[in-house]
């Protein structure tokens, strides 16, 4: 399950379905906060928000799909759940290939709703520590000195110590000593976790 | 790709409008043993085994692309098919139209060509 930070934000103009979603959360003992409309949600948002969106479709001004939009190109990674009364097919659709997690139509059956629910909260505890780890490998990296990650580039590359300091003109001791501070720095026990972390860190 | 002969031509010439290479096929034990990049386009048909279809496209280059063609929309089926892996589901009867630009979409998402 997702760590304490992380909420369920229930975004919808009718109070009656803000109140009987928050209750059912409470009732698992998830966290949640409630938002009347999706200006509201955008006006409080820090970019620091953990956990999934439980958003209405249709409200006065700014729309679910408009929110799910505005996210998106703010670089927000909130699994989005739809839950509407007056959805059709092709709005499922296009909200779904914008890149909902799901779209649930009211009335909602409770069970459906909180499994969807832990099922996004999980999802959005995987990104946020593969996030953490990510930035952590970055970190790492950036301690590296200009030669150092030079000497990385070569070593990932699968090249032997004695071509790398032929191509770079110096001392194949030089290199070891190179290649041992960067698998000490970037915290790694053997070229197959370099080569690993050098990949995740390239795409 | 779908068993009604009827609509699966109709659906070739209506495709055939498009600069991609069209091909009609009766079922998925019809789908070529290997497929670079490209679209399929397929009838939701009582037959069809949803599943099994998206397990052999995984077979497949991941630039191929799967749109259902449904005469029987729910909202739920629908999403359940999305979050199973299809790319895009259109209602029957089609708007050739709107049919059009969602398989050029689909097309132009695996970068096949620039837009005709």
């Amino acid at each position: 399950m997702a760590e304490s930070k992380a909420k369920v934000y229930i975004v919808d103009d009718d109070e009656a379905v803000r109140d009987s979603l928050s209750l059912l959360m409470e009732s698992e003992s998830i966290p949640s906060c409630c938002y009347e409309s999706a200006q509201a949600f955008v006006d409080e948002f820090d970019g620091g928000k953990d956990g999934c969106l439980l958003l209405d479709v249709r409200m006065p001004g700014m729309s679910g799909l408009e929110l799910l939009d505005w996210l998106h190109e703010h670089g927000a990674q909130l699994p989005i759940i739809f839950i509407t009364g007056h959805g059709d097919v092709p709005m499922a659709v296009d909200a779904m290939k914008r890149g909902a997690v799901d779209f649930i139509q009211k009335p909602f059956n409770d069970k459906d709703v909180l499994q969807r629910v832990h099922e996004a909260m999980d999802s959005s505890e995987k990104t946020r520590a593969s996030r953490a780890r990510l930035d952590n490998w970055r970190q790492r990296l950036e301690s590296l000195t200009p030669r150092e990650r030079e000497v990385m580039t070569h070593v990932v590359a699968g090249r032997p110590n004695k071509v790398i300091a032929l191509d770079l003109a110096i001392s194949q001791r030089t290199v070891e000593i190179h290649r041992a501070r960067v698998m000490h720095k970037m915290r790694v026990r053997s070229i197959a976790e370099l080569v690993r972390v050098a990949a995740l860190l390239d795409r | 790709m779908g068993q009604d002969e009827i609509l699966r031509r109709r659906l070739c010439a209506v495709l055939k409008s498009l600069p991609w290479p069209v091909h009609g096929l009766g079922s998925q034990t019809e789908l070529p043993a290997r497929l670079a990049a490209g679209c399929i386009v397929a009838v939701q048909e009582p037959d069809l085994d949803l599943l099994a279809l998206l397990q052999r496209l995984r077979q497949y280059d991941d630039r191929v692309r799967l749109i259902l063609l449904t005469d029987d929309p729910d909202i739920a089926n629908a999403v359940a098919a999305l979050r199973q892996g299809v790319h895009d589901l259109i209602e029957l009867p089609l708007v050739e139209r709107e049919f059009h630009r969602r398989v050029r979409c689909a097309m132009l998402t695996i970068n096949l060509m620039n837009s005709p």
